[in-house]
């Protein structure tokens, strides 16, 4: 994918994140406000509902009074006898004061009887107005006619805890709607743009990478969050497809350089095979030498698919519980005179009756190939040796030599497929046989390692079981 | 020795006919699945040299076919290296030996012959005397003229195996697989060493040479 083809980079506010904060901010200011008035509105409703009753319990007293005692007993029950029949303004601070009942009684041509003279009610429940210079309370009232188109008006001072409820409602919404929402949305910003700018950080690494970059790796902020591990889990796969890529070059250099000496080998003798027609000797000589050529080819075809099989996994369908000791007794037997015609000293201890289920073919080949780096790389006149072990669990395979050793600097790369510490490839071999020996053991759920210390190549194979 | 051949590529279908004739065999060459197994099952061969892949049919069922006919005429399977667990499908479906390609003409000689008589093969026997050498699979001792040859046990399996197939070519490959159990190469001349070991100890003592090599080949006795 170029460049040109990636999606290009959104901004913050165009991102999920902030999206899905601007609705969720708005659905909770949404939500809250609903939640808010339905309870205002209930309270508001209960205040009301009280007021009203207490009310309508005073008209119809008064009602009763009115119709079965008269008119006199009315004014006295209400008003009682030692004050004035009609209210003063003065009286009213009173009634607001302890939150008591206002009254008024007209006659049918509007003039007061008793009560407040400031108190006007129509007919039916009103919310009125006082009549009086300084209150100006609303009063809820109800007024009803009597016989005679006399008028009855008793109301109450409206419960300022309504007044109080509505102006809180509103005082809310506002506060929710001007400080809530701006302040959410500006932290759905602030971590918007946290989250855009980790995010943008991890995409441009693997742009640059694409872009050929290999070396770019995606910052980390060391709190181990999930970013950080997304970076991470980012950064070991290109850590992997790095050293994969280093290690598909090393093995094209090395495939071409393995191929092509033997292969000039053969077409070299080829035109001596011409040239020398003549001579049969010379010919049979040439033959010879370009087999051996053929052979060297083919031994790297060879490694090559039996390392692609093995890491593949298709031969562990083989395996079968064999006699390892005997096995490793054997090899031992067959290369003991490889080294001694290499003047090299070749001792093994093999312990007995040590059995592994495996594919014994390829452990024979994996130690074959251990015991031909010991007599191929080991100094002259070394001394080579060979342990098989068994303690608690493990089975140990040690092939050492004692000199000359691998550098530190190759140490962590001789498993590699091709490489070979010998830059200048002149030494035998093709690089495939430590890659090979590590891949079977593997396979076997095993584990081979380059020893520590010591002078020499001290290789050691550890099984389960 | 009378030999049938399928194979449907030409060039080592050329190739397999005149190696073949040129060691004297009757050769007969076959470019189809089902033609080989008529030629087989109306002609009496001493072996047969099949390919893995045939246009058709696969070499692993032609195989399968012939042996549920009752053919026993022994087969050499020919495999690509690419599949090396081929061959476990080949001998599981009755072949008698494998070759992988690309591969030596002296090699399939050797391991046809090898096949070719195995039927044939005498029981195990304790004591074998071939021109003046003797061995007892017993006592584990190989005499030469009478005189003891002193190997060791691997040594003494080499000339076992080289007296068993006196008169062939026994080529380093066989003896690998046939002496050492190794399906692999190795890249040390394991063969050679061990080989020059025991002809040291055979041949050297003595005026004439039992042993002897056959450039590009392997090794004959007798």
């Amino acid at each position: 994918m170029s460049l040109a083809d990636r999606p290009r980079a959104t901004n913050t506010l165009g991102s999920t994140v902030f999206q899905h904060i601007l609705r969720s901010s708005a659905a909770f200011v949404l939500v809250s406000l609903a939640i808010l008035w339905a309870i205002c509105w209930a309270m508001i409703w209960r205040i009301d509902a009280a007021q009203v009753a207490r009310i309508e319990a005073e008209v119809e007293y008064a009602q009763e009074v009115y119709y079965s005692r008269g008119e006199e007993d009315l004014i006295e029950e209400a008003i009682g006898d030692d004050e004035d029949v009609i209210w003063s303004d003065d009286l009213i601070f009173e009634l607001l004061e302890n939150g008591d009942l206002l009254w008024v009684l007209r006659a049918d041509d509007y003039t007061p009887k008793a009560g407040f003279d400031g108190l006007h009610g129509e007919e039916g429940w009103e919310v009125v107005t006082l009549e009086h210079p300084e209150i100006t309370t609303p009063v809820r009232v109800n007024t009803v006619v009597l016989r005679g188109w006399d008028r009855l008006s008793i109301g109450a001072f409206v419960d300022p805890a309504r007044e109080n409820t509505l102006s809180f409602a509103i005082f809310a919404t506002l506060a929710m709607l001007l400080i809530v929402l701006p302040l959410s949305l500006i932290t759905g910003f602030a971590v918007s743009k946290r989250v855009f700018r980790r995010i943008e950080d991890i995409s441009d690494t693997t742009a640059a990478v694409a872009a050929g970059e290999m070396e770019v790796r995606a910052p980390q902020s060391g709190r181990h969050d999930e970013f950080d591990r997304l970076a991470g889990g980012l950064n070991t796969m290109l850590d992997e497809v790095e050293r994969l890529t280093a290690n598909i070059e090393g093995v094209s250099v090395g495939v071409a350089h393995d191929l092509r000496t033997p292969l000039s080998n053969i077409g070299g003798r080829l035109e001596l095979i011409r040239r020398d027609s003549a001579d049969p000797q010379a010919v049979a000589a040439h033959v010879d030498a370009a087999e051996a050529a053929q052979g060297q080819l083919m031994r790297v075809f060879d490694a090559l698919l039996r390392l692609g099989e093995v890491r593949a996994g298709k031969r562990r369908v083989a395996f079968a519980p064999f006699d390892l000791s005997a096995s490793i007794d054997q090899l031992c037997e067959a290369y003991a005179p490889a080294f001694e015609d290499a003047d090299k000293t070749f001792t093994a201890q093999i312990a007995g009756g040590i059995t592994l289920d495996g594919d014994r073919e390829l452990i024979e080949q994996a130690v074959s190939n251990l015991l031909e780096n010991a007599l191929e790389h080991s100094r002259d006149a070394a001394r080579v040796q060979v342990r098989l072990t068994r303690d608690a669990g493990h089975v140990t395979l040690v092939v050492g030599d004692d000199g000359p050793g691998i550098s530190p600097v190759h140490r962590d790369r001789i498993f590699e497929r091709f490489f070979r510490a010998d830059a200048s490839r002149s030494t035998p071999g093709n690089g495939l046989g430590l890659s090979l020996v590590q891949a079977i053991v593997q396979l076997h759920g095993a584990e081979v390692r380059l020893a520590e210390q010591g002078a020499g190549a001290e290789f050691i194979v550890v099984f389960q079981g | 020795m009378n030999i049938l051949i399928i194979e449907d590529d030409a060039e080592t279908g050329a190739y397999l006919t005149r190696g073949l004739q040129e060691a004297g065999w009757d050769v007969q060459l076959c470019t189809a699945a089902q033609e080989g197994i008529l030629a087989v099952s109306t002609r009496d061969f001493d072996a047969v040299v099949l390919d893995r892949m045939l246009p058709g049919m696969d070499g692993v069922d032609a195989l399968r076919l012939m042996r549920g006919a009752g053919v026993t005429t022994p087969v050499l399977m020919l495999t690509a290296r690419t599949a090396i667990h081929d061959r476990v499908e080949g001998l599981e479906a009755g072949a008698d030996d494998y070759l992988l390609k690309p591969f030596a003409m002296s090699e399939l000689l050797a391991r046809l012959k090898i096949i070719a008589r195995r039927p044939a093969r005498t029981p195990e026997v304790t004591e074998m005397t071939v021109g003046p050498l003797h061995i007892n699979r017993v006592t584990r001792v190989a005499t030469r003229e009478g005189t003891d040859l002193d190997l060791s046990p691997l040594e003494f399996r080499l000339l076992d195996f080289l007296m068993g197939h006196a008169g062939e070519v026994v080529t380093r490959t066989i003896l690998l697989e046939q002496v050492w159990g190794y399906r692999f190469d190795p890249k040390t001349s394991l063969v050679q060493t061990h080989m020059s070991r025991l002809r040291a100890k055979v041949d050297k003592p003595f005026d004439e040479e039992v042993i002897r090599t056959v450039r590009g080949a392997g090794y004959v006795l007798g």
